[in-house]
């Protein structure tokens, strides 16, 4: 029996580690950590932390939303089930970091899975349903058993994260911990969407008859993609609960999953990169804009109507078209140049 | 449990159910024509309640001004959202409509609670909520009105649908914009009322809702989830499934009580819901596979 080779492409396709692609990533590393000690005090550091936190929660989001096409607003819910469980599990039963936080992943990525499993057998509307549920029955239970999770108070002194004795409890401490799982959750992103898997996912997004006729199996992509944003979304909340050392329901309420899903959009629906830049962009401005308290909610609701009718494809899309245009404007110039005034 | 006690209970699950029943035609009347799945249903319905309050109460109007004004601004919203919003949105596709939806909800609650305060109202019932003896049982009048009013309007908009040219129309608009704009179907009229109409059904659930309990701006989500779930439940966009799953859902809910922990109370409806995904995707009354009939 003759076995056929694959193509020297496919192979490098295959390799996760050796293609050139990767120094990229670690020129990123090494930029991001090299701009540490230009925050001028420590609370830009924090903010700093705060926004790859939820850089790594909005790559989860837009694998669901912009790889997946699924909306779900059980983001905030997954996110408080990262938290509490790796929390708890290193409080209650003295689990160290690494485990805790593999086993909040875990048990995020199990739990989304589920609902994965439950949403490919509906449509998109009941799917959201599904996930209102899956995020009401996580805050009821974080509020009703106060002896386990600290109730509507919130949960005190969540213990800092420390791997082989090397204790994360100061910010700049924690943004050399936060930056090479960043990188590596935008890298890992980025296989993803290049890979066989992430193709289908946008062909059962785009034309979701299309692509179950060319042998794409619907259930498993949109499991696996949901899988995949649950280990993101369960990271996210672990590092968000060893960074604040405090927990409460409120932390991870409705408000939050709409957040990130404004992120998403405001990047551009399907695009990693557009995801991460948007964090730090709506980030910055709500910093800069913090007088306005309570009317965040309102401006978000405002924004995400009004950012789908005007600019549908975010950041992303205004970047490719820009990038589209430069050359024939810049060539357009030059001919005007040439033929003179 | 004896059996005046059980039927107390069922009357009042069912008044509950018949307000979701309310939500959940508004609801269907919208996804019905404009496939919009509107996620702020439950908000409209909590912003006619709080017009209806500022009027009745805090400018001290008669109940049926009120009532009126409420029905009539929620539509005028509905209209403008849906003008504004959602019809540049119809030809990306409907996860598109849908997270703007999401937006709504969360602008309509965010706004509540700029104007009227994160406070707890408490409504006066306007049919009065002192207990009267009818056949042995203690019934409020509050939750016998509640139960006959949903149930007369989901008759009136399934007569609606089914019998008169303009139901026809929106629901030729549903089916297919383009053929029903060459018949000279005016699918963007039909789109406007579709959403007067859903818009208004909310505001009236949210009126009727609000003595129940007290009324604050999560009133919406507190409103909307177990309509929307009723509307799944029944099969979205089928007006005999909608008046099905509401009733069934607010009689589950009561009955649910003597069961297990009031605390998760909710649980019941998520459970019931998830059971039905599993078991029949489609809701009961649902669209099956193929198209259904004009």
């Amino acid at each position: 029996m003759t076995r056929r080779f694959p193509r020297p492409n496919a192979i490098l396709q295959r390799l996760p580690l050796g293609s050139a692609d990767l120094l990229r990533y670690a020129a990123l590393i090494a930029v991001l950590l090299a701009i540490e000690p230009l925050f001028p005090a420590q609370y830009q550091i924090r903010l700093a932390n705060l926004i790859l936190v939820q850089g790594i929660a909005a790559i989860g989001v837009n694998v669901i939303l912009g790889f997946a096409g699924l909306v779900s607003i059980a983001l905030g819910a997954l996110m408080a089930l990262g938290g509490y469980t790796s929390a708890l599990l290193m409080m209650r039963w003295g689990w160290p970091f690494p485990l805790a936080f593999l086993g909040a992943c875990s048990l995020s990525a199990g739990v989304s899975a589920i609902v994965g499993l439950l949403g490919t057998r509906i449509k998109l509307n009941y799917f959201l349903l599904v996930t209102l549920a899956l995020s009401q029955v996580i805050t009821m239970v974080i509020v009703n058993e106060k002896a386990l999770t600290g109730g509507p108070g919130g949960l005190l002194g969540v213990p800092p994260a420390s791997i082989l004795g090397f204790v994360v409890d100061s910010d700049p401490r924690f943004y050399v911990l936060i930056v090479p799982v960043f990188v590596l959750a935008l890298y890992m992103a980025q296989r993803l969407r290049q890979s066989k898997a992430g193709r289908a996912m946008f062909a059962l997004r785009l034309n979701e008859p299309a692509a179950q006729m060319s042998g794409i199996d619907v259930t498993r992509y949109r499991v696996f993609a949901m899988t995949f944003a649950g280990v993101y979304l369960g990271a996210s909340g672990s590092l968000f609960a060893h960074l604040l050392r405090f927990l409460g329901p409120e932390s991870f309420s409705l408000s939050l999953s709409l957040y990130l899903t404004l992120i998403v959009v405001v990047g551009g629906i399907g695009s990693n990169v557009g995801a991460a830049a948007s964090v730090a962009l709506v980030t910055a401005l709500t910093q800069s804009l913090q007088s306005l308290g309570s009317w965040w909610v309102v401006i978000y609701g405002l924004v995400i109507m009004a950012l789908l009718v005007v600019a549908p494809t975010g950041l992303a899309g205004v970047a490719a078209s820009l990038a589209r245009k430069a050359p024939r404007f810049v060539s357009g110039m030059r001919a005007r140049v040439d033929r003179g005034p | 449990m004896d059996l005046a006690f059980a039927a107390q209970t069922l009357l009042s699950g069912a008044s509950a159910g018949g307000i979701y029943t309310l939500v959940a035609i508004g609801f269907g009347v919208m996804y019905r024509t404009t496939r919009v799945f509107n996620f702020a249903q439950g908000d409209f319905g909590a912003l006619g309640a709080y017009v209806a309050f500022q009027v009745w109460v805090l400018w001290k109007q008669p109940f049926w001004l009120g009532l009126v004004c409420a029905c009539v601004a929620v539509g005028l919203v509905a209209v403008l959202v849906e003008r504004v919003a959602l019809r540049p949105l119809y030809r990306l596709g409907e996860a598109y409509t849908f997270i703007s939806t999401i937006g709504l909800g969360f602008l309509i609650k965010g706004g509540i609670q700029q104007i009227w305060g994160p406070i707890s109202f408490s409504v006066p019932s306007v049919f009065g909520d002192r207990a009267v003896d009818i056949l042995g049982m203690r019934v409020v009048p509050q939750v016998a009105w509640t139960l006959a009013i949903s149930l007369l309007l989901s008759m009136a908009m399934f007569l609606l649908f089914k019998l008169t040219k303009v139901g026809t129309a929106m629901r030729a608009a549903a089916q297919d914009r383009r053929v029903s704009g060459l018949l000279g179907i005016e699918v963007n009229r039909m789109y406007g009322l579709a959403f007067f109409l859903g818009g208004a059904l909310g505001a009236l659930a949210g009126i009727l809702i609000a003595p129940i309990g007290f009324m604050n701006p999560t009133l919406g989500t507190s409103l909307g989830v177990p309509g929307m779930v009723a509307a799944l439940v029944g099969g979205l966009g089928s007006m005999p499934g909608a008046i099905v799953g509401g009733l069934l859902l607010g009689i589950l809910q009561a009955f649910a009580v003597f069961a297990i922990d009031p605390r998760y109370r909710d649980l019941v409806v998520y459970g019931a819901f998830v059971a039905m995904i599993i078991f029949r995707p489609r809701g009961l009354f649902g669209e099956g596979p193929q198209a259904r009939e004009v």
